[in-house]
């Protein structure tokens, strides 16, 4: 699967900011170096970026951008969120409609309602109740993810990753890729799910904000 | 108080101190932190650097990495990796073979960054060579000598002519035309007014132009102001 690319050029008359606030952002860390790449055109040198990835990371830094300080998106960004508590109780993820009831029932049974769960756990289980919903995996496949995952969950953490999710003649498979790379099945897997797990980390984040800023 | 001071020949493993003052030749094994370091002579740290305020009249060669809140370079400071600092007055030079970030840069001598240099507020009468990008919130050079960088990108940029009102050096360049410019392969940013300068592309929204400045090509989005005397092969503007 090859993502498509974007121009710098294209990418500011797209979103409607500037020069400025593009190399502003850059110099916050809040659009990563590794975003930036080069590649020659006629013109010499030219920047791009994947498309999808560098839209959805505009929109949100213009969406968040009259209520949070650049340094405080920087958190929201990045792995280490100040706002967000390392664990936070199950009692707290129910309450913010982060992870369905059902899916805590599944995997967290055994813990009490105010003990409390690790970001990691509450991402995973974020991940399952999503895919589920949305009627892409079963519930036993929901287990099958979390067994997956949840090994190399402080891997993906530091390192960031991908996660795939498919099917080969109905026999599910689920696959963690650690570091950012890509990943190629043969032909008659049916991919069903694709993931970052830094998107997955900020969405749950967005979700958390979101949640407090309703109350 | 824990002191490091080191007067003639000498080494030291490193370690965390207040101060350290060094008058003489040094060498500094391991990494080094500390509140001030002064140093008089020669420096040659072979770990990591971190300090509040690192003043330098000499020479000094860091092979790590150098975190602080100030430089001050009135000689000549070498860096093996990167340097993140808060302030820095460059009287000397500064040589950086990683890449720089910097909150406030005054530069009355010479930089040169191997990487890419970032700075909110980039203040140049001196020159500099950066082989990566110069990202800048706002920067205001007045090059000495040829300034050059790959790529400039930020929201404020601002190159005027070296003013030299009369005498002995109006007089040397009446018979030397040479004229010190910003020389990069691509400029970008909000606002940018550019005297003396050798571009190939510049992208921005308003865009001004002085009589020394030569372009190959322009991209603007608001206006485009011209000296009469500025060479620009083609001005294309830019429609959002």
């Amino acid at each position: 699967m090859t993502q498509e690319l974007i121009s710098k050029k294209d990418l500011l008359v797209e979103t409607g900011i500037s020069y400025g606030q593009l190399y502003r952002w850059k110099r916050k860390k809040l659009i990563p170096e590794e975003w930036f790449i080069r590649k020659s055109t006629f013109t010499g040198q030219e920047t791009f970026f994947l498309k999808d990835e560098v839209l959805n990371r505009i929109e949100r830094i213009k969406s968040m951008k009259d209520d949070l300080s650049l340094d405080d998106m920087l958190s929201v960004f990045s792995g280490k969120s100040n706002d967000l508590p390392a664990f936070a109780t199950k009692q707290e993820v129910l309450e913010r409609n982060i992870v369905s009831s059902v899916v805590l029932e599944q995997f967290a049974k055994e813990i009490e309602l105010d003990q409390p769960l690790s970001f990691g756990d509450i991402c995973l289980f974020y991940l399952i109740d999503m895919l589920l919903k949305e009627g892409q995996i079963s519930r036993s496949e929901g287990e099958l993810i979390f067994q997956t995952i949840k090994p190399h969950l402080s891997d993906v953490e530091k390192h960031d990753g991908l996660f795939c999710f498919g099917r080969k003649m109905g026999v599910p498979i689920a696959t963690v890729v650690t570091s950012s790379g890509h990943v190629h099945f043969d032909q008659e897997v049916g991919v069903i799910a694709r993931y970052s797990f830094r998107k997955l980390f900020e969405e749950v984040k967005m979700k958390w904000q979101g949640g407090k800023n309703n109350e | 108080m824990n002191n490091l001071t080191l007067i003639g020949h000498g080494s030291a493993s490193g370690g965390v101190y207040d101060r350290v003052k060094i008058n003489g030749d040094a060498t500094i094994t391991g990494d080094i932190e500390c509140d001030e370091m002064i140093c008089n002579g020669r420096v040659k740290v072979k770990g990591n650097m971190k300090a509040k305020v690192i003043r330098v009249h000499g020479d000094a060669t860091f092979e790590g990495n150098v975190k602080a809140t100030r430089i001050k370079v009135y000689g000549q400071i070498t860096v093996g990796k990167t340097v993140e600092a808060k302030n820095a007055s460059i009287y000397g030079e500064l040589k950086v073979k990683g890449s720089s970030s910097f909150d406030t840069v005054k530069l009355k001598g010479g930089l040169q960054v191997a990487g890419d240099c970032e700075a909110e507020d980039f203040h140049v009468r001196g020159a500099f060579t950066i082989h990566g990008l110069l990202n800048v919130g706002t920067a205001d050079i007045v090059p000495f000598a040829d300034c050059k960088a790959m790529e400039i990108g930020g929201e404020k940029i601002v190159v005027k002519k070296v003013n030299r009102p009369f005498g002995i050096i109006k007089w040397f360049k009446f018979f030397s035309p040479y004229e010190a410019e910003v020389v990069t392969d691509m400029m970008e940013g909000d606002d940018l007014e550019l005297d003396t300068a050798k571009i190939k592309i510049i992208r921005g929204n308003r865009i001004t132009l002085g009589e020394s400045a030569a372009v190959d090509r322009v991209e603007y989005r608001d206006h485009l102001d011209k000296h009469e005397q500025a060479e620009v092969k083609e001005a294309v503007r830019v429609t959002a």
